[in-house]
């Protein structure tokens, strides 16, 4: 039986574990890094590059080079988080026939799926170069807010990279589960993700192997790289100060110097501080100019201190949305490399009024928690099973643009239920089924995920047919709807698939065109 | 492919390039094509079509032709296996977009291209920097190569180099070969 991995699929970094002799193991790539960045990229001259090599010339490149894909994956064009996305992007992204955000780099225009599966694909080379064989099942995780649509597409993405994904789990649920947290009691854990790209904070209650999401918050555009932008930008205005030039316009200066920024901000974790060197940044007249410059510890935070206060704020905001105080929370983990920084894991710290846990690398942790899931997923009898809870409500839309919620948010997964609607006009023969999900009571603020119409309903007086309508979520959250006319029998039913999911036949295609281009992929 | 294929290719990538030379643009697409034919994705006929095909596009104003001993100049520097100096003359001439300036400077660009490549061997090779930071910034390196020296880790090959350097390969190449030549980069055992 081969193994399955477990995959974090990040905005910024994606991360590939595997179980080896009982214990959860980071699979490094041939470059020895633990963490891939999530980048591709298409050079000059045609090559297909992932991971480090796409992030080395992804400023001198950039219109043909995508990072941070997960931010649209499974979203509508029209999504504001989509269309900021749009605005802070140097690569160009287009409306796709379904609605749908492609992007377009080296003449050819992509799906999100396939961006995704790209970088699973690569995840996957690195895990089979390790192993020493072919991997074919994957467990992937995904952030806690992510709805149907955005798993759906995350699925498609594994799909793409020649992986059958057992079970979507979400990012929070990971890093516990790589604790073994929910072998303990009851208890109330706080997540803390500062990645790359994006801030993520959840409150999770624990219980009899359930954990369960109380709420998430977050901002999906803050991360490490704003910390790197900082000392980038102070790097540039010292140099022109000192030297009287301008390196704002010189795509190779700003890639060293992001390059640099990044490399100085991770060793000041360690160090009082760093020298940055970068020789031959500039020339003018009177030669080469280097740029030499000391940075640091307190310097770095305060440069940043803004955007860590930031982040609390939304903490904050979680609590008040789980109910809880800071107070309450039994435990705080730490997610994501930018929390070595000690002036996060300080304010972390005094906010909760209790240390976080210790001792799992905070890039790995969430790629470690999805290896033990896909070890518990081969072992029926394994005690750490993880039943998880559905994110967000899911319903269907009703007359008057209400919203009539079948399941709630936080009920556990897998789940099924039904319930029996009715028509609003006589003799009326089919009904349009608008399957929905989210908070609010109306229909017009919720996501649409989906919908179908049931027709020949006999003729009959309003509100006599009896439609029942059936919600079943499996345990990645995906979600399929059923509803049937009891007099008649008849029935339609969906899998819900609506923005940016492909039809097999696509995914097919997308799968030869990727194997065309396989050997060119670098790690 | 095979050797005799092989042979042709390379003939016919010459005589493209000595018909380009001379002007004959078209005479030289041609050739090239055909070489593709015979080697589809013959990176040395994309790079000159590439190139040509850039170069040939219509200009607001083309300028008068350089003076003729600048390009007599150029052309005894190339006769004498001196492309390097041939180059840098006409790149420098203040009409250096005239066609006849143009049309050298590609053909040294080609015989170059090709001298760079032979020099540096096997491009999955792993380069090295010898020196250390406080002997490399007495040098005179421009900030392309200084870009490309800051990507040298011991781990990236000279051809993934040459595709994140920001620079077209021929300007890649020539830097790569340049502090090769200077002691600054080494590679093989």
């Amino acid at each position: 039986m081969s193994r399955v991995i477990g995959i974090d699929l990040g905005t910024t970094n994606s991360c590939v574990s595997v179980i080896e002799n009982g214990q959860s193991t980071v699979i490094p790539n041939s470059g020895g890094y633990k963490t891939t960045p999530s980048m591709f990229g298409i050079s000059q001259d045609g090559r297909r590059l992932v991971g480090h090599l796409a992030k080395r010339q992804a400023i001198t490149n950039a219109r043909n080079t995508v990072f941070a894909a997960k931010r649209l994956i499974g979203r509508r064009f029209d999504d504001p988080e989509v269309q900021k996305t749009i605005d802070l992007s140097p690569y160009e992204i287009v409306r796709g026939p379904n609605d749908d955000p492609r992007i377009k780099i080296g003449g050819k225009t992509f799906t999100c799926p396939e961006i995704a599966g790209i970088i699973l694909r690569e995840m996957k080379r690195v895990a089979e170069e390790y192993l020493s064989e072919t991997v074919r099942e994957a467990v992937i995780t995904v952030p806690a807010y992510f709805n149907d649509n955005q798993r759906q597409c995350t699925k498609d993405a594994g799909k793409i990279a020649g992986l059958e994904v057992l079970r979507i789990i979400n990012e929070p649920t990971a890093a516990a589960l790589s604790y073994g947290m929910n072998r303990e009691g009851d208890e109330k854990i706080a997540v803390y993700d500062l990645g790359g790209g994006t801030f993520d904070i959840s409150i999770l209650e624990m219980s009899d192997g359930v954990i369960e999401v109380l709420a998430t918050s977050g901002n999906t555009f803050l991360g490490g790289e704003d910390f790197d932008r900082r000392i980038v930008q102070h790097l540039i205005e010292w140099f022109e100060e000192t030297e009287g030039i301008d390196l704002r316009g010189d795509t190779m200066a700003l890639q060293r110097l992001k390059d640099a920024s990044e490399k100085a901000k991770c060793d000041l974790s360690m160090r009082d501080v760093v020298e940055i060197n970068l020789p031959f940044i500039a020339s003018d007249s009177e030669g080469p100019r280097h740029l030499n410059y000391e940075l640091t510890r307190e310097s770095l935070e305060n440069l940043v201190h803004d955007v860590v206060e930031g982040t609390l704020k939304s903490v904050e905001q979680c609590c008040v949305d789980a109910g809880v105080q800071a107070q309450d929370i039994d435990q705080v983990v730490l997610v994501g490399g930018q929390t070595r920084m000690p002036l996060v894991q300080k304010r972390v710290t005094e906010h909760f009024g209790k240390r976080p846990h210790k001792g799992v690398n905070p890039d790995e942790v969430v790629g470690l928690g999805a290896a033990v899931q896909a070890a518990a997923l081969l072992d029926s009898d394994n005690a750490m099973l993880l039943l998880d809870v559905t994110p967000l409500s899911l319903g269907i839309g009703t007359y008057g643009g209400h919203f009539s919620r079948l399941i709630e948010r936080n009920t556990t997964v897998p789940v099924s239920k039904g319930h029996i609607f009715t028509t609003t006009r006589d003799d009326q023969s089919a009904v349009k089924i608008r399957v929905l999900q989210g908070e609010s009571d109306m229909a017009a603020e919720s996501d649409l995920l989906g919908e179908f119409v049931l027709s020949g309903i006999r003729p009959a007086a309003k509100g006599e047919p009896e439609i029942e309508v059936s919600f079943d979520i499996d345990a990645n959250g995906i979600v399929s709807v059923s509803a049937r006319d009891l007099a008649t029998g008849k029935e339609q039913s969906i899998t819900v698939s609506s923005t940016g999911t492909l039809s097999d036949t696509e995914i097919d295609e997308i799968i030869q065109e990727h194997d065309f281009y396989e050997v060119e992929l670098k790690g | 492919m095979a050797q005799a294929n092989e042979e042709n290719v390379a003939k016919l990538l010459q005589q493209g390039l000595e018909l380009y030379g001379t002007g004959e643009i078209p005479g030289a697409f041609m050739l090239w094509n055909e070489a593709l034919e015979l080697d589809p994705g013959n990176e040395e006929a994309l790079d000159y079509i590439r190139d040509a095909d850039r170069r040939s596009r219509p200009r607001v104003d083309r300028g008068d032709a350089p003076s003729a001993s600048i390009v007599g100049d150029a052309r005894r520097l190339a006769q004498g296996e001196n492309e390097e100096a041939a180059l840098e003359l006409l790149a420098s001439a203040p009409n250096s977009g005239a066609l006849e300036c143009e049309s050298m400077i590609e053909l040294l660009r080609a015989k170059l291209f090709r001298k760079y490549q032979n020099a540096l061997g096997d491009l999955e090779q792993i380069p090295r920097v010898k020196e250390d930071a406080a002997d490399l910034q007495g040098r005179n390196l421009p900030p392309s190569a200084g870009f490309l020296l800051s990507m040298v880790d011991g781990l990236t090959s000279l051809s993934d180099l040459v595709t994140v350097s920001g620079t077209d390969r021929f300007e890649a190449l020539r830097s790569l070969h340049r502090m090769s030549e200077a002691g600054i980069l080494e590679w093989g055992t």
